[in-house]
C-alpha cells in the first residue's frame, strides 16, 4: 500500500518537476529572466517575502530569537 | 507467494503468540495446506489471504475468546478429508478432539501428535491464555506513546516545510495569473510554483510515510518485547 501511494507521489512529482522546469526554459527562451522577474512590481513584494532574509527572520520572530 | 513463504510470514506476524501456540498454529495451517494437497495451494492460500491479514485475524478472536477459523475447505478438493476447518488456537479445534474422541475406539494409534492432546487440558489452556498481561507491558507501551509523540512532533515540523512549499507554490500561481500579460514572468512564476509544488509533496509524503512507519515499528517492537518480559516473569 506504502509502496503503491511512493510510486504514485514520485511520479506526481517527477512531471510536476518536468512540467516547471519546461515552463522556466520556456521563459528563458522568449527572453525572461530571473532579474526581470525583480523589475515587476506586482511580483516584487512576493519575491521580497520568499527571499532567504524574509524566511530566516520569520523563523526567527517566531522562536522570539 | 507459495505455501512456504506464506507460513514463513505469518510466523513472523504471529508474536502475540507464545512459541508453543505459533507452533500450533503453523502445524495446523500446514494439515490444512497437506489434506488440501499441492494442486490446491493456490486455491487455499487465495482464500486465506495476506499473512498478516491471517495474523490479525487470528489475534483478534483470541482475544475475543472466538474460534480460531483456519479458513473453510477449498472448492478444488475432490476427497472429503478428516481435517477441521475449525481449530482452537491453544491446540485443535473441539471437533477435531470430539472426533479423535470417537476414533481413538476404533484406531487408537493413528493420530499425529498433536492430535493426541487430552481435551481436559483446554480450560486450562484458554485461562492461560486469558490471564492479562504483565506490567512490563503496559511500561513498554507507554514508553512507546511517550516515543511516537516525539516522533510525531519531528516529523510533523519536516511536513510543515513541505506546506510551506505548497503556500509559496499557491503565490507564485496566483502571481503568475495576475501577470499573464507578461508572458516571460507569468512561466517564470508557473514554473517555480510547480517546482516548489513537486518538492512540496515529497517532503510531505516523507513526513507521513516515515511517521507512520516508525511508529507502527515501535509499538510492534514494545509488544513484542513486553509480551516477552511477561511470559518470563
Amino acid at each position: 500500500m506504502m509502496k503503491k501511494i511512493w510510486k504514485i507521489v514520485a511520479l506526481t512529482a517527477v512531471i510536476l518537476l518536468i512540467a516547471g522546469v519546461v515552463c522556466i526554459g520556456v521563459s528563458y527562451f522568449l527572453g525572461g529572466s530571473v532579474s526581470d522577474l525583480y523589475e515587476n512590481k506586482t511580483v516584487l513584494s512576493l519575491l521580497d517575502m520568499f527571499s532567504p532574509e524574509s524566511i530566516i527572520g520569520s523563523i526567527t520572530a517566531f522562536f522570539g530569537a | 507467494m507459495n505455501r512456504q513463504q506464506f507460513l514463513a510470514e505469518l510466523s513472523q506476524y504471529l508474536t502475540f503468540f507464545s512459541p508453543e501456540e505459533k507452533t500450533k498454529i503453523i502445524s495446523a495451517y500446514n494439515e490444512k495446506f497437506d489434506s488440501a494437497g499441492p494442486e490446491c495451494e493456490a486455491a487455499v492460500l487465495a482464500e486465506l489471504g495476506t499473512p498478516m491479514m491471517t495474523a490479525i485475524d487470528l489475534k483478534r478472536r483470541v482475544e475475543a475468546g472466538e474460534k480460531i477459523s483456519f479458513g473453510e475447505e477449498v472448492s478444488c478438493e475432490e476427497t472429503a478429508d478428516e481435517t477441521p476447518s475449525e481449530l482452537s488456537v491453544e491446540t485443535e479445534t473441539e471437533a477435531t478432539l470430539e472426533s479423535e474422541n470417537t476414533e481413538a475406539s476404533d484406531e487408537p494409534s493413528d493420530h499425529s501428535e498433536t492430535e493426541n492432546e487430552p481435551p481436559e487440558t483446554l480450560p486450562e489452556a484458554v485461562a492461560e491464555k486469558r490471564k492479562p498481561r504483565g506490567a512490563k507491558l503496559v511500561f513498554a507501551l507507554i514508553g512507546a506513546s511517550l516515543l511516537s509523540l516525539v516522533i510525531a512532533a519531528l516529523f510533523l515540523t519536516i511536513a510543515s516545510v513541505g506546506i510551506g512549499a505548497f503556500t509559496a507554490m499557491s503565490y507564485l500561481m496566483i502571481a503568475g495569473l495576475n501577470n499573464l500579460l507578461y508572458l516571460t514572468d507569468a512561466l517564470m512564476l508557473f514554473g517555480g510554483g510547480l517546482v516548489l509544488f513537486a518538492l512540496g509533496l515529497i517532503v510531505v509524503w516523507f513526513a507521513i510515510w516515515s511517521a507512520v512507519s516508525l511508529i507502527s515499528k515501535l509499538f510492534r517492537g514494545a509488544c513484542k518485547k513486553g509480551s516477552a518480559a511477561s511470559e518470563k516473569e
